[in-house]
């Protein structure tokens, strides 16, 4: 049983929002992480990104696509999801989620469809029975794979992916939105909640597609693409700088102001969450990687690719797990003081197995990649040969 | 596929992405349509029908005495000492778990662990000056009790917790 300090009120105990809403910020930040790491691509013409800008695109689809169930496992009654789609109460901001996330699967599933398209038909053209059929329902019947025709679908991925900047900040900074504007809870309500959670989201992004990159990489025997790790570092490295300048400012106007508020985040968090915040999300989770991150790419000269890449890869585990971190203290950290600012509940550790417990959260952070297995079956996520045919069609 | 003569547009493919688009939509908003149900909205987001939908449901706890009939010897001791006040269901699971048309369905499964006391009487300083509260594990040190998941009925009957002191 979890213990009170200080002055709390018996429904201070417990913890509403539990190990699942930790999770649902952190998948929908993937989602909108690889979706603008895509962008960079197809929008503004990083070509040294093209090996990862199709994969980068079907990552996102992929964590989107299981974003919702940490919310459904959390609310129970999933069949009572689709009452927030058909009569939404404009008044409750959590009512824009079912729209917001509909629309992005439209548009990220648009995306997909005229990035592979080609793939597609190639692909039914290959296939014999009823698969063929299939892909020829994909592939809408008209098998119109010209030079002209692919560079409509260059300019249509373009627009969507500019349309699809807007909306993946939309569908994340919505997520910090609905912390940011809880003005009960002193640790949450900011309105730089929405952009820290949006430039986070970008941090683990990005991380998360360093590490498959290389991970698949090496499974498939093909040489890592320099150019293209180097530039996401640096990507990375940017967005963590800023990440990072803004989490810490958040803190630090509440330590300046020393407003009543900071009488309980300063103990929260040199108590309850000094392990989570400051040894996880601050040192191991933000220094390191920014170090790190730094030599990658300011002495890349002088070091060896293996190296390089190695510290890469380390920062961008490291992040992944700073973003998580980040959610965890957020959103458990503003559920861990008493709403009277004057107590505290000492500690939270999820069960394993429970409705929201972390077996649950593990399986649910499987899944994703187990998409991405089955969607490396279908389409050509990788290959550099279509990846670079892809770049000269588009140069 | 790329030798034909005539000057194409090369973008069918893309009208028949807009037509299934524009399909989708239709479809989206004939559903919402078929599914919005009958009295909504009439009084603002709110279903009118369901306040009579409520009605019809089977309550799951009992009255407050519903116990007594069967339970006249539990009753009369938890009536007459230190939780007089409070009603079986709080301790206990709803009435309708364990009885049926008046006859016992189920066993009534019981709490007997230290969560239940504690739930209310564990210290916490937001509870009202006067209510019976204890710092588990202070009383348990001043009372001379071994802690252990059932260990507050070890002295105490739950029923009657300071007259049936053991
Ligand atoms: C403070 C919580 C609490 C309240 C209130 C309470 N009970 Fe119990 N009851 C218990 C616990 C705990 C046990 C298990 C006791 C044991 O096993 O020693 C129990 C056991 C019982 C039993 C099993 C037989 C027995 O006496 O041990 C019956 C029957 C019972 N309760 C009926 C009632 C009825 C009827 C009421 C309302 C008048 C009631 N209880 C109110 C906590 C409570
Ligand atoms: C229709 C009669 C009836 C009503 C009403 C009733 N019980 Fe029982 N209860 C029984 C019978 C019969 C038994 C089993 C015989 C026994 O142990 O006395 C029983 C047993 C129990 C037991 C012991 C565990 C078990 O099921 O064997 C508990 C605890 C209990 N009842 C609690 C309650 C509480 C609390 C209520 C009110 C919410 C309640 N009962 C209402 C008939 C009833
Ligand atoms: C649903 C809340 C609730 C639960 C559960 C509960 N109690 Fe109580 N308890 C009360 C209330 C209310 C009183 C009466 C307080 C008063 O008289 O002001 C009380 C009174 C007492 C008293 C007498 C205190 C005094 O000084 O008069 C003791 C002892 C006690 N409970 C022990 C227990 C034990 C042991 C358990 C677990 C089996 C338990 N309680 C479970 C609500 C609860
Ligand atoms: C070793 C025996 C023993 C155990 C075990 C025990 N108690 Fe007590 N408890 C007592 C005695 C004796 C009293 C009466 C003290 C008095 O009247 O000053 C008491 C009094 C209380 C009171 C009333 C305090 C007050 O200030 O009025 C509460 C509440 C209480 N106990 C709850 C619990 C809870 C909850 C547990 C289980 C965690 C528990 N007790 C376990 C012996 C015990």
């Amino acid at each position: 049983m979890p213990d009170m300090t200080g002055y709390a009120f018996p429904n201070d105990i417990h913890i509403g929002w539990t190990l699942m809403v930790v999770l649902y910020p952190y998948l929908t930040g993937l989602v909108a992480g690889a979706f603008i790491c895509s962008s960079l691509y197809h929008v503004f013409g990083r070509k040294e990104l093209a090996p990862i800008a199709r994969i980068s695109l079907v990552v996102s689809a992929c964590f989107l696509a299981v974003a919702p169930l940490p919310l459904l496992i959390h609310l129970g009654h999933p069949e009572r999801a689709f009452n927030v789609l058909i009569t939404p109460n404009f008044e409750s901001a959590m009512a824009g989620f079912g729209i917001v996330f509909g629309l992005y699967l439209v548009l990220v599933m648009l995306e997909i469809y005229f990035v592979f398209r080609k793939d597609i038909i190639l692909r039914a053209r290959r296939s014999r029975g009823p698969l063929r059929w299939i892909l020829a329902a994909v592939a809408l019947f008209t098998y119109d794979i010209s030079e002209e025709a692919l560079a409509v679908d260059e300019k249509i991925v373009r627009v969507l992916a500019g349309v699809g900047i807007p909306a993946a900040c939309l569908l994340h900074g919505y997520v910090g939105f609905i912390f940011g504007a809880l003005k009960s809870n002193p640790w949450w309500s900011t309105p730089l909640m929405p952009i820290i959670f949006l430039f986070s989201a970008v941090v683990s992004g990005i991380a998360l597609l360093i590490v498959l990159y290389q991970i698949a990489m090496r499974f498939r025997g093909t040489p890592i693409d320099q150019n293209c790790l180097r530039s996401m570092a640096g990507w990375l490295w940017l967005f963590l700088i800023v990440t990072f300048s803004l989490e810490m400012l958040e803190v630090i106007t509440l330590a300046y102001e020393r407003s009543e508020e900071w009488e309980v985040i300063g103990y929260l968090l040199s108590h309850q969450l000094s392990f989570s915040f400051i040894s996880v999300q601050v040192v191991a989770g933000s220094l390191i990687p920014l170090i790190l991150l730094m030599v990658v790419v300011l002495m890349s000269g002088h070091m060896k690719a293996p190296l390089l890449n190695m510290l890469t890869f380390v920062a961008s585990g490291l992040l992944l797990m700073q973003v998580f971190s980040m959610r965890w203290n957020v959103v458990i950290g503003g559920q861990m003081f008493s709403k009277s600012l004057r107590g505290f509940r000492l500690d939270y550790v999820p069960e394993f197995f429970e409705k929201e417990g972390t077996a649950v959260a593990i399986v649910i952070c499987i899944v994703p990649f187990l998409l991405l297995l089955v969607a490396d079956r279908l389409l050509p996520l990788w290959s550099q040969a279509d990846a670079k045919a892809h770049q000269d069609e588009s140069s | 596929m790329g030798e034909t003569v005539k000057k194409e547009r090369h973008t069918k493919h893309v009208y028949r992405v807009l037509i299934i688009l524009g399909l989708m939509t239709i479809v989206v908003f004939a559903v919402r349509y078929v599914l919005i149900p009958e009295g909504w909205g009439e009084y603002g987001n709110f279903r009118t029908g369901a306040v009579a939908d409520m009605l019809e449901i089977e309550p799951v706890h009992g009255r407050w005495d519903g116990c007594k009939k069967c339970h006249p010897d539990q009753w009369e001791a938890v009536r007459t000492a230190d939780h007089a006040t409070l009603s079986c269901e709080s301790c206990h699971e709803p009435l309708s778990f364990h009885v049926e048309n008046g006859r016992r369905k189920t066993p009534m499964p019981t709490d007997r662990s230290y969560k239940l006391c504690a739930r209310c009487h564990r210290r916490i300083q937001g509870r009202p000056e006067g209510f019976p509260q204890v710092k588990i594990d202070d009383h348990l040190e001043e009372m001379g009790g071994e802690f252990g998941p059932e260990v507050c009925l070890d002295c105490h009957a739950s029923h009657a917790p300071l007259e049936g002191l053991r």
